[in-house]
């Protein structure tokens, strides 16, 4: 049994494991097996940090984070709201199809996660938030409809609801066609001018926060990050990656509109690759590749990806917003970089032959 | 009646005894896992070995019972913190993984839940080939990993030597590494 031979290795000093292997075990295969996994155990109790670390104990706070709202059977009723169905589940709590008797039309509801309802600090600051972000009527920006509190203080949020898919889950299936991703990354665009105008800041740009709609790209959840943002830095603990982030929030600084057009840049270089611009097995190196290191160009994993889009990319991806490099307008520049109108829908009819790429200003 | 769990826990010849107390493990160990996260800590202090141990506290009690007792209930803890963990892992799941994802140290605080649910639905399958294979190394990796117990109480709850716990866990840990990070060998 190669398990014996591999205890009786284990008890050997290594020099003298060979002998012992050709002694014990008899099977050619089984000695290759038990060779091979004394290799592999004495590699896990070496030097690479990734390896040592495997296996050596529970992460209970991040166990605890996965526990936190899972469980609880989806309620039937959501305030006046009518559960459908979930949508799908996040770090901030899950998404409801639901339906509105009142107004007699479906609604998104989210149900934020018991830790986010309970704290008190993180739901006062959520309100003001919430408030300023249902301002926004924009329609590359989901509506706020009501933010309120369930008979067990859950916090949650109705929206207008939207049938289509995250961009995550697009993404998931392969990188986009090239003016797909620009299209999208522009109406992003369009939505986050108009909300940094009112001073708005979504602070959390990724593909899970937009929605592919019929009418476009949409964008969710703001008000949310900030909120999150709280309640991580009082805990010391991440609530989601830290992948799309920019410079300035790794190191908690206030930040303004170009901290999203970042985020944007990030997306934008996912849609057009399939990968993020930084790579790293996450937690402190992942920030400071963030921080210091030059993205992987995009022409390299992509490389009929057309100059000015990897112009953008790389503007978007100025690591110091101090400077004004980072892309100011984003959706303007979008449109330069592939000579269409980003919210036309003559797009869709256009055949390869427009893709001239020229500068209109 | 705690009186006659004690019993029923000093007595459990083998896991399977103690299977009627693992639901109520699970219930005790996910209440406390959400309590942790309401708590307004600066850092994580807890181990899964505290958390257990509290879950024994409350369930059973120390007085009365015997140290293999104890390590009796500690492996049914674990095994519970696995099923509670593995539910809410595959439940999460909605989301496909993009391509080009990097695969996360299975402790690294980079605070992904996302990926950290991937990662414990992969080890649960990659731990029930592993039980075809040996048994008993499922349950040293339960025991070690998801109930953080110490080698001598996992050899008391499972029977056997620490020496044995010891070459079960590198063999199971290094197994476990190929399976999740190295592809086929």
């Amino acid at each position: 049994m190669i398990e014996r031979c591999f205890a009786a290795a284990l008890d050997t000093p290594p020099e003298a494991r060979d002998a012992l292997l050709d002694a014990e075990c008899h099977d050619d295969a089984a000695r290759a097996d038990v060779r091979r996994l004394l290799a592999r155990h004495e590699a896990l109790a070496g030097e690479a940090d990734d390896a040592r670390a495997f296996l050596t104990a529970l992460d209970v706070g991040r166990a605890a984070r996965l526990l936190d709202g899972d469980g609880a059977a989806d309620p039937p009723t959501i305030g006046r709201y009518e559960v459908i169905r979930p949508l799908g589940r996040g770090a901030t709590g899950v998404v409801y199809l639901a339906n509105d008797p009142v107004l007699r039309r479906r609604v998104a509801v989210k149900l934020l996660s018991p830790a986010l309802s309970a704290d008190v600090r993180a739901t006062r600051r959520f309100e003001q938030e919430a408030r300023a972000a249902s301002a926004l009527d924009h329609p590359r920006v989901v509506t706020l409809h009501e933010i309120s509190s369930t008979a067990d203080g859950r916090l949650y949020i109705s929206m207008a609801y939207h049938k289509g898919s995250t961009l995550r889950e697009r993404i998931a299936t392969g990188p986009l066609p090239i003016e797909d991703a620009v299209r999208i990354a522009a109406e992003v665009g369009e939505g986050l001018a108009a909300a940094h105008a009112k001073g708005i800041i979504h602070r959390d740009i990724k593909p899970e926060n937009i929605l592919l709609t019929d009418r476009g790209a949409c964008i969710v959840d703001f008000g949310i990050a900030k909120m999150t943002g709280e309640l991580q830095t009082r805990t010391g603990a991440a609530l989601g990656t830290a992948a799309y982030m920019s410079p300035e929030q790794t190191r908690g600084a206030d930040v303004d509109g170009r901290t999203d057009i970042w985020s944007l840049g990030v997306v934008l270089y996912e849609m057009l690759t399939g990968a993020r611009p930084f790579r790293s097995d996450g937690g402190d190196a992942l920030v400071y590749a963030i921080r210091h290191d030059a993205p992987v160009p995009v022409e390299r994993s992509r490389p009929d990806v057309p100059a000015a889009v990897a112009e953008l990319v790389g503007r978007c991806l100025e690591k110091d917003p101090v400077d004004n490099r980072r892309v100011r307008r984003a959706p303007s520049h979008c449109r330069a970089a592939h000579g269409r109108s980003p919210s036309s829908r003559s797009r869709r009819r256009a055949s390869s032959a427009n893709r001239r790429i020229s500068r209109r200003g | 009646m705690q009186v006659s769990r004690k019993a029923a826990v000093n007595e459990a010849a083998n896991l399977g005894e103690l299977d009627d107390l693992v639901p109520r493990i699970f219930d005790e160990l996910r209440a406390m896992a959400r309590r942790q996260l309401s708590r307004e800590h600066e850092r994580y202090t807890l181990q899964t070995t505290e958390l257990v141990h509290e879950a024994y506290l409350r369930l059973v009690g120390d007085d009365g019972v015997t140290r293999r007792g104890r390590a009796y209930f500690y492996a049914a803890a674990a095994r519970a913190m696995r099923q509670v963990l593995v539910d809410a892992a595959r439940r999460r799941n909605t989301v496909k993984r993009g391509s080009g994802d990097v695969v996360l140290s299975l402790d690294e605080r980079t605070g992904d839940v996302d990926a950290y649910a991937h990662e414990l639905v992969d080890l649960d399958v990659a731990m029930e080939e592993l039980e075809r294979r040996n048994p008993r190394f499922a349950r040293v990796v339960e025991c070690r990993f998801f109930g953080g117990m110490s080698v001598e109480d996992t050899a008391e709850a499972l029977g056997v030597s620490p020496r044995t716990v010891k070459s079960d866990w590198a063999m199971a840990r290094a197994w476990l590494y190929e399976a999740l990070r190295a592809g086929p060998a």
